[in-house]
């Protein structure tokens, strides 16, 4: 009878170990080959492993958003206190996961401060680049509205302006966990810095806002072709943090088109245009590819091999103080539509537009020995001459 | 003359006594009749005598026995055709009449159907790949209570309470050359009661009208680990409407057969019966 309840309760789980300070769990670490292994490491900065926390991480448990209270969302929506705790047993003072997700959250933990660890060597001094009060990690989270509710999969997000990443749930598609891996880790943080460079220089919308006019805080951001500009500095930061040159390869090679791979020298590369973008499967990522595969080759041109980290950081550096001066050029610019409802800003219908201003600019922003390369790349994938070059 | 009478009560009193001590349940009356006895339907309380059959042609054919004056047993014909397809499947649908008296009766319904149509592959248009779905299957479970008021021969008032799914799915073919596989589907969950008024003229011509409404209607989608739930009822209910459906129906019977013409909010439907 005691034996079938401490059965029952342990497949209930209500039997978690707990480990003792400092840390050490089995987690996949992925190898300098791309291998993933389970591999026991230390976390050093981990403060609580129940719930899961340290002073840069805060661990949330399948929390539920109400879609309707996020319209107007900022880094204070996202301010709870870690409550996620792994499921864990002791094993010889190593905390070893007693389910997937467990595994895969702690694995996370770590990816993610090697991917602090490296950003504060690639990018150094940017304000906010390691925010003081941190990331909230949301474990499995759910978007409810009175009408209904959604759970992500096979994906892994960072919300702009929320200083929040989420981890979803793994699919039979992923052949590593998306959520784990370093190289699509590093893609997340890279919105976060495309959003303390290009999106607080923008500015933030505030659905109570007043009619915004034509170029109101957040005018530029929330447009889907500047979303696409986005998802290419994501990946751009993938190259400059992991030395990835297709953040997908590892986890969904399935699905692997060769439309994001941004070194044309991978095999499977689908190479496409702006005029021929049709040919790429994933809308507007596909004008952000455009954009990483000009930047990479950009850094080509330097000279530089693409395993020198010390060159990566200073060119990544000189792409990201170029990236965060396009709103203010944009706006120079004037002549953008007014939307006609606050922060709804779809209202710039031809998109190659702002496209073609967002290359400009960008080019504009960057030092005079980057400049040809930056036209010659740029011409060559957007179809188009962009002004000031030769 | 007197001690007449009150032996003919003694004597009744003690057969009655004598009745219930056989084992027979005293309270046992017959059931009222009505339009639909013989031909069980969804919506009302009708059944199958023991040892008869009721074969159904539309909307949805099988074959219903009589297991006992209580109980049916049906056979749904539609997954068998799944085996020409090299799929697979059954339908079963029990009901069994749970409580009555001369007036009113409680029947309960469970249906389950699983069909596994095997693979299905259609064109992906626009020069895309073809869409291929193996073990892709249609699962659905009911449980229906429906109680009847039978006013006369004539006249039945039924209120029927459902609870089901209805479940379609399988392991698609996805990424480059459909060389991944993400299990998806998509459901609709519900609770509906739906309440009927039916009259049956001369007991051969059944009109019957009714109102349905349905307080839990959910539709979700699952697929490569995303999961959307929509409350449809919510859905209703923010476009300034209920979600409440009418339903009217006509009906002829005969000895044998029974056929009807109805409409459950937008749903048309032909029935079509045969007993022995």
């Amino acid at each position: 009878m005691v034996k079938s309840l401490v059965i029952a309760a342990a497949l209930a789980g209500c039997i978690d170990s707990s480990v003792p300070a400092p840390y050490r769990a089995e987690v996949l670490v992925r190898d300098e080959q791309h291998h993933y292994a389970l591999t026991d490491v230390d976390l050093p900065d981990l403060t609580s492993m129940s719930p899961l926390a340290d002073p840069m991480l805060r661990f949330s448990d399948h929390p539920n958003f109400d879609v309707d209270q996020l319209e107007d969302y900022d880094a204070s929506t996202f301010d709870a206190k870690a409550n996620y705790s792994p499921r864990i047993r002791d094993v010889g003072g190593v905390a070893v996961a007693r389910d997937i997700e467990s595994l895969l959250t702690l694995s996370a933990y770590n990816v993610f401060k090697g991917v602090f660890a490296r950003a504060r060597e690639v990018y150094g001094p940017i304000d906010q680049l390691l925010p003081d009060g941190g990331f909230q990690i949301l474990v499995e989270p759910k978007f409810s509205s009175k009408l209904g509710s959604q759970e992500l999969g096979t994906n892994a997000a960072y919300i702009s302006g929320g200083q929040a990443f989420l981890l979803v749930q793994m699919s039979s598609l992923e052949q590593v966990p998306l959520g784990m891996n370093p190289s699509v880790l590093s893609h997340e943080f890279g919105h976060h810095v495309f959003q303390i460079t290009f999106a607080v220089a923008d500015g933030t919308c505030h659905v109570n806002s007043p009619d915004p006019g034509p170029t109101p805080p957040g005018r530029f951001a929330g447009t889907e072709t500047i979303a696409g500009f986005n998802e290419g500095f994501a990946d751009f930061t993938a190259f400059a943090l992991q030395e990835e040159k297709h953040v997908l390869a590892d986890s969904i090679p399935a699905l692997d088109t060769g439309e994001r791979t941004i070194d044309k020298r991978v095999p499977g590369y689908l190479d496409f245009t702006w005029n021929t973008k049709d040919r790429c499967n994933g809308s507007f990522y596909c004008i952000g590819t455009l954009w990483a595969r000009s930047v990479f080759e950009m850094y080509l041109a330097t000279g530089a091999r693409t395993d020198d980290i010390a060159a990566r950081s200073a060119f990544a550096r000189t792409i990201a103080a170029s990236v965060g001066g396009i709103p203010a050029r944009l706006r120079q610019r004037g002549g953008w539509p007014a939307s006609s409802e606050a922060c709804n800003f779809t209202g710039i219908d031809d998109e190659a537009t702002l496209a073609h201003a967002y290359v400009e600019d960008f080019i504009a922003g960057l030092p005079v020995t980057l400049q040809p390369s930056a036209c010659t790349e740029l011409r060559a994938r957007f179809d188009f001459a962009p002004a000031g070059c030769p | 003359m007197l001690r007449g009478i009150v032996v003919l009560v003694v004597c009744l009193l003690s057969a009655r006594v004598a009745h219930a001590q056989r084992g027979e349940d005293v309270d046992r009356k017959p059931v009222g009749t009505s339009g639909f006895d013989g031909f069980p339907g969804f919506f009302d309380t009708g059944t199958v005598d023991r040892g008869h059959f009721q074969a159904d042609y539309l909307p949805i054919p099988g074959l219903r026995y009589g297991v006992t004056d209580e109980a049916s047993l049906r056979l749904s014909a539609l997954p068998l055709l799944a085996f020409s397809n090299s799929g697979y499947g059954l339908g079963l649908e029990l009901r069994h009449r749970m409580w009555h008296d001369d007036r009113f009766n409680v029947v309960g319904t469970l249906a389950a159907t699983y069909v596994n149509f095997g693979t299905l592959k259609t064109p992906g248009g626009d020069g895309k790949d073809d869409i291929q779905i193996d073990n892709y299957a249609i699962t659905t479970a009911f449980a229906v209570v429906t109680a009847d008021w039978r006013l006369s021969k004539k006249h039945v008032l039924a209120l029927t309470a459902l609870a089901g799914q209805v479940k379609l799915g399988g392991d698609q073919h996805v990424g480059v050359n459909g060389m991944a596989r993400a299990s998806t589907s998509q459901d609709a969950s519900m609770v509906v009661v739906l309440a009927t008024q039916t009259y049956f003229v001369r007991g051969v011509l059944g009109l019957q009208w009714g109102l349905g409404y349905a307080p839990y209607l959910h539709a979700g989608a699952r697929g490569a680990g995303n999961t959307t739930d929509v409350d449809l009822a919510a859905v209703i209910e923010s476009a300034g409407a209920v979600a409440i459906v009418p339903r009217l129906g006509i009906f002829v019977r005969t000895r044998r057969w029974l056929m009807g013409l109805s409409v459950t909010g937008i749903i048309p439907s032909i029935e079509l019966s045969q007993t022995w």
